[in-house]
């Protein structure tokens, strides 16, 4: 049904509306950062507050997870082609990178060399690395090593 | 039940026709009592489906990572019973093999219950059941169209094409017997069997083309019985997991299909030849041929596990190394074990040609080979799932009561259909059995002069 | 002179087959066999070519390769998506498709071609039909004229008929 598939941004998409429930992704995905909707949820009051209006309300049986923020994509992609321009870079911001309080989170274009992130990403060559890369899954996410001096060494 | 005339050792074309037909004389109620008792565990097994779409997928014991598990393992099993029907009831055909006639129409008919009982299991499992026709090709409004490079879509395919070929290919078997059913029976019965058989009168020209038409099925069932088993396993193979992500996966469940399958025969047909009273028809020379497949089955099961386990360890990946030694030696360890000895050392006594006629050990070995092949595929399917890449994501699983409940259903579903078959329908060929009398006239004195002995 | 049905049962079919023959080398009237079980002896001697119904198969598994194509292309086709980068059509799962349509459609065809060919579902019991010839007895039924009757009577005997009735049509 195409729920799950690599839409043509590199984004691992899952579109909750064409999911029928097999939790096959789930099973192939080796990082395991699916969630399931085990039952209906709820939201008592004032939880319902919290709920975001601009993402789909999640049903029961649906897999899940994290998309980038695709409604803040498509909101900055939606502005850039109402103002007939380009995306600029750092227009959308993901909110894990909005909330963290280290700026530790960049996003953008890994198309464009001069983007912030991929200027982050290159000016860190022996600390990058990303997660089960010898899967050949291509991952989207660089992350930056933590760098330390080990004991006795200069 | 009347008394079971004995048959000389010389059965004739009316022999076999009176002891196949005698089956089918009204029942008692012991019959109708187990009947009752199967199709009540199925309704209770359906009411915890029912709760279980209401609430949710949550009443299941699953819980991350462990997506897939008794559901699936059970879809898998059912499969793998069918399999056996067919390479009865085509593959043993296409060889000309002689002791075939007598079981194929019983194994055939396993075969259909038993797919209509996995195809269930796919439903059962799905989080949004009620839109499963999405996997359908077909036009539609919503402009959705499933993705031909999954293997579920497969898998849906070939489980649906097996189900409706060897649907065909047994009610082609039945037509003339049960023309001969209508010759016998009186009452609503006659009807019954009138309609069933179509008007079918054994004329040349009806022959004719129904043994090319056979011939043909049964040469299209061939293909379609080994790639059926070999899509299911894609389902695995084709994913990253380790402990599913092997090339040896496709001719390893076939082979473990065709194991379980005629294991799944030999405990059905054993009690069924005494209930039944037909044990001049099953000799104990269809015994021992069956026992034989089986215990060839397992040793390709056996080799398989070892080649699984010479890979792992040869191809040097931590991460496989890892999941297999938790298969054999991790919290679960205990289940592979099992399958172990139930697969790969128990058959082993049906080297013995004496084990392998002996009715109550055969039926005891039979036994043990589906536990273990039903924990080959938990093992397979769940044990993969608890502990892979990520060990921030490892977990376990426990059944919960409405994965139990619906599991012992479908047994009852099963059961239930073959034994509503079995008193309604010609459970053995008749006119099979005529072609291939020269071989159970032979087969029926060689168990006398053994039991005189 | 009036047509007459000749009735004669055997006990096996190569007694069958031979009364088929002489039957033929004599061309007298026409004829139908009952038989409890497929008998290549009969089938040979009545010398009838191979069954039409492997055309049939053979046209429903052709057909069933040409649905399987036409449902993988056609539907990708109708939703382009581009998953990942990857080629549109994909054609090593599409001969999975293909190849469980071919068996599916192959053996639909031949299952209805069975029943179309061999007259089924019939509502008419042919002409000298009796239940025994489903059981253990292979029967011969001649239409023939009157004046025949009586070498034709003496051919079923001469090959070993059990029993021979006349009867009129």
């Amino acid at each position: 049904m195409f729920a799950s598939y690599h839409t043509e941004e590199g984004l691992n998409g899952q579109i909750y509306n064409r999911c029928v429930g097999t939790r096959y992704c789930e099973n192939n995905c080796p990082y395991k950062v699916r969630r399931f909707n085990w039952f209906v949820p709820e939201w008592p009051a004032p939880l319902n507050l919290q709920l975001n209006p601009d993402v789909t309300v999640r049903g029961a049986g649906v897999m899940e997870k994290c998309t980038f923020c695709v409604q803040r994509i498509q909101f900055a992609e939606l502005n850039a082609k109402t103002e007939d321009r380009q995306l600029r870079d750092g227009e959308i911001v993901t909110a894990c990178q909005q909330a963290c309080p280290t700026r530790a989170i960049t996003f953008g274009d890994s198309n464009d060399p001069a983007s912030a992130m991929m200027r982050r990403r290159d000016d860190n060559k022996l600390r990058n690395y990303r997660a089960l890369e010898e899967l050949n899954t291509k991952p989207a996410i660089t992350y930056l090593r933590d760098l330390y001096r080990e004991k006795g060494k200069a | 039940m009347a008394a079971a005339p004995k048959i000389n050792t010389e059965p004739s074309y009316r022999d076999i026709d009176r002891s196949v037909l005698r089956v089918m004389e009204p029942a008692g109620r012991a019959y109708w009592a187990w009947i009752g008792f199967c199709f009540t565990l199925v309704a209770i097994a359906g009411g915890f489906w029912a709760r279980q779409i209401y609430s949710g997928l949550g009443v299941t014991g699953l819980r991350q990572p462990v997506m897939w598990a008794i559901y699936i393992t059970n879809f898998v099993f059912w499969v793998g019973i069918a399999h056996s029907g067919t390479l009865i009831s085509a593959i043993l055909f296409l060889f000309r093999t002689k002791w075939r006639t007598a079981v194929y129409r019983a194994a055939e008919t396993m075969t259909i219950f038993a797919v209509a009982t996995a195809g269930l299991f796919p439903l059962i499992h799905l989080g949004r059941v009620w839109f499963f026709y999405w996997l359908l090709p077909y036009p539609n409004q919503r402009y959705l169209q499933p993705d031909f490079r999954s293997p579920l879509v497969w898998d849906a395919f070939a489980v649906s094409t097996y189900l409706t070929i060897s649907a065909l290919f047994w009610t082609m078997g039945l037509i003339p017997d049960i023309a001969n059913a209508r010759e016998a029976a009186t009452g609503w019965r006659k009807t019954f069997y009138t309609v069933l058989a179509m008007g079918w009168q054994g004329t040349d020209r009806q022959w004719r083309h129904y043994s090319m038409a056979y011939l043909l099925m049964a040469g299209l069932a061939t293909p379609l019985v080994l790639s059926v088993h070999s899509v299911v396993s894609w389902d695995f193979a084709m994913a990253i997991n380790p402990g599913w992500h092997s090339t040896i996966f496709a001719p390893y469940f076939v082979a473990g299909a065709i194991f379980s399958g005629v294991a799944m025969v030999i405990t059905l047909l054993i009690p069924m030849r005494r209930l039944l009273g037909i044990e001049d028809l099953l000799t104990e020379w269809h015994f021992d041929n069956l026992a034989k497949v089986v215990l060839l089955t397992s040793l390709v099961v056996s080799y398989a596990y070892i080649t699984e386990a010479f890979m792992t360890w040869y191809a040097g990946d931590p991460i496989e190394q890892m999941t297999f030694h938790m298969r054999y030696f991790g919290p679960w360890g205990w289940m592979y074990w099992v399958m172990v000895s139930c697969n790969c050392v128990i058959p082993l006594l049906l080297f013995s040609p004496r084990i392998r006629v002996n009715l109550r050990a055969l039926w005891v070995i039979t036994i043990f080979v589906n536990i273990g092949m039903w924990f080959e595929r938990f093992v397979i399917i769940a044990g993969s799932l608890t502990a892979n890449f990520e060990p921030s994501q490892w977990s376990s699983y426990r059944p919960s009561l409405t994965e139990i409940m619906i599991t012992v259903g479908s047994f009852a579903w099963f059961l239930g259909l073959f034994s509503l078959f079995s008193r309604f329908l010609p459970i053995i060929s008749m006119t099979e059995l005529k072609e291939g009398i020269v071989w159970l006239r032979k087969a029926v004195k060689r168990d006398r002069v053994r039991a005189a002995a | 002179m009036s047509t007459i049905a000749i009735i004669s049962s055997f006990a096996d079919d190569a007694r069958c087959a031979h009364a088929i023959e002489e039957l033929r080398a004599a061309k007298v009237g026409d004829f139908n066999t009952f038989s409890p079980i497929p008998s290549h002896k009969i089938e040979h001697a009545i010398g009838k070519s191979k069954s039409p119904v492997r055309w049939m198969v053979l046209m429903g598994g052709i057909s069933g390769i040409l649905t399987g194509l036409a449902v993988t292309i056609g539907t990708t086709y109708e939703w382009r998506l581009n998953a990942g980068g990857k080629p549109l059509l994909s054609w090593p799962p599409f001969i999975i498709i293909c190849f469980e349509l071919m068996v599916l459609l192959g053996g639909i065809f031949g299952f209805l071609g069975v029943l179309g060919l061999s007259g089924i579902p019939a509502t008419e019991i042919a002409l000298g039909y009796n239940g025994r010839f489903g059981e253990d007895r292979f029967g011969i039924v001649v239409r023939c004229d009157e004046g025949d009757a009586a070498r034709v009577e003496s051919i079923m005997k001469e090959s070993g008929a059990e029993e021979v009735v006349r009867e009129g049509v």
